[in-house]
């Protein structure tokens, strides 16, 4: 007996391994809270090794601020010149704090303004696979998030919250395929659906509504009704329909309306709001006024 | 020792792919530092933890990107033993075989992902993916792979001469 197992070892473990992993796949699809547990021991194992990254990236891009530059100038040119460029150095950095600092306190004035309690949270990462778009952030379970948590910024919505564990957090964006919610167009308040583009974001209706539905990096509203009033330059915002995001907050803008001779319907290219490749920090929306749980408009 | 620095290695790409894979994106494709290994080691070894190793890699992989544990999982367990054939199947393995192999595993490794995800989370472009992001990274890798092997090779060195 043991004699078998030792010599058919590598096709015993192949074989358990994938009876583990189709096992995995359909209890995150049937129980998506056992599978929690799952995904939190990984991302035990390996969140360390992302904060490290994190952390070293950040001491070093300082470091190379800081030092590198000026040690480069001064094998270049002697005192004079390197007072000038530390002067230079110092205004970069002035005028450099002093954007950061608009930007914050822009930040912070949504913050304070915005009636929904908020935490405040740093992206850490991003998709590893090229067919999904999300961002890992450092907080998570015991900071209050959890699943399908709305994710804003000043600018308007981020996504939500696909799956969390004790520290981390996994955002997918609105711009994600998978992603569609109902919104309204601002000046006709027209309701629609939007989802996620390959590179965009496009409008569809929900039987007499549209939907804006994630599709990649971008998002599209399709199937409009010819006779829908819909504009270049269009303000989209969230109509509070989904259940996951307050109403009011700003998807994007429309930047093309097209409308095909041989089809019934138009379609309307939208610009998110947030520019999804300089997020350094988000909001996670965790309190409603209105509930004393859960975001009202979010599923616990 | 060999075997834990291997592993020591195997724990490196880990990090490497999980924190900076996006650092070499090109033209926003990104390379598949954790499919790579899994290929590399499927191509030169077989034993019960190179098994383990694309299983936890393709879970890593399902974690950081859909959430969904266990279709990267499954599709990484099958391409390594795709890799383990390959390998045992190639005339001899020099670069040049061995560059056309990890393109072509990474190619079916895509087309098993790309099916396991329409199976769980539907309406996925499936053809378009496969030519727009699974083709390039597969050339991709397969331009990486002299490199990879390298330094997997320096590492072996390091390790036998103790």
């Amino acid at each position: 007996m043991l004699d078998i197992l030792k010599n058919n070892r590598v096709l015993i473990t192949g074989v358990v391994l994938a009876i583990l992993m189709a096992g995995l796949l359909s209890l995150r699809l049937q129980k998506p809270e056992i599978g929690d547990v799952a995904q939190q021991g990984l991302d035990d194992v390996i969140s360390p090794f992302q904060s490290t990254y994190h952390k070293g990236v950040k001491t070093i891009n300082e470091w190379v601020d800081d030092y590198v530059i000026l040690v480069d100038l001064k094998q270049e040119n002697r005192q004079l010149k390197m007072q000038i460029e530390t002067l230079q150095e110092e205004l970069n950095h002035h005028i450099n704090s002093s954007i950061q600092f608009n930007l914050l306190r822009e930040q912070l004035k949504f913050m304070e303004e915005d009636p929904h309690q908020k935490v405040f949270s740093e992206v850490i990462g991003e998709s590893v696979d090229n067919f999904h778009h999300v961002l890992v952030i450092n907080k998570g379970r015991s900071a209050g998030i959890r699943r399908n948590f709305p994710v804003v910024l000043r600018e308007g919505v981020v996504g939500r919250i696909q799956s969390v564990t004790a520290d981390r957090a996994v955002v997918q964006l609105i711009v994600d395929r998978r992603h569609q919610f109902p919104v309204l167009i601002q000046r006709t308040r027209e309701q629609m659906m939007i989802k996620g583009l390959e590179n965009h974001l496009i409008l569809e209706p929900n039987e007499n509504r549209g939907m804006l539905v994630g599709l990649g990096e971008g998002l599209q509203v399709k199937r409009i009704r010819m006779l829908t009033d819909v504009q270049k330059g269009d303000r989209v915002i969230t109509s509070g329909m989904a259940g996951i995001f307050p109403k009011g907050q700003l998807v994007g803008i429309i930047t093309d309306v097209r409308q095909e001779k041989h089809e019934l319907f138009q379609t309307a290219e939208v610009r998110s709001a947030v520019d999804f490749d300089k997020i350094e920090g988000v909001f996670v929306i965790l309190k409603s006024p209105k509930s004393n749980n859960f975001p009202i408009f979010s599923s616990p | 020792m060999k075997s834990i620095s291997l592993g020591l290695m195997g724990f490196f790409l880990v990090w490497l792919h999980v924190s900076a894979a996006h650092q070499f994106s090109i033209w926003g494709v990104k390379p598949n530092l954790l499919l790579m290994g899994v290929i590399i080691a499927g191509l030169r070894w077989m034993n019960p933890w190179v098994l383990m190793y694309a299983a936890f890699a393709g879970l890593v992989e399902d974690t950081y990107s859909h959430s969904l544990l266990g279709v990267y999982g499954l599709s990484f367990l099958a391409t390594v033993v795709v890799a383990y054939y390959a390998g045992r199947s190639l005339f001899e393995q020099n670069i040049l075989f061995m560059m056309l192999a990890v393109v072509g595993i990474t190619l079916f490794e895509g087309l098993l992902a790309i099916t396991l995800l329409r199976m769980v989370e539907g309406d996925v472009p499936g053809l378009k993916w496969f030519f727009s992001r699974t083709l390039p990274v597969a050339l991709y890798h397969g331009a990486l792979t002299p490199l990879f092997i390298f330094s997997v090779r320096k590492w072996e060195l390091l390790f036998d001469r103790e």
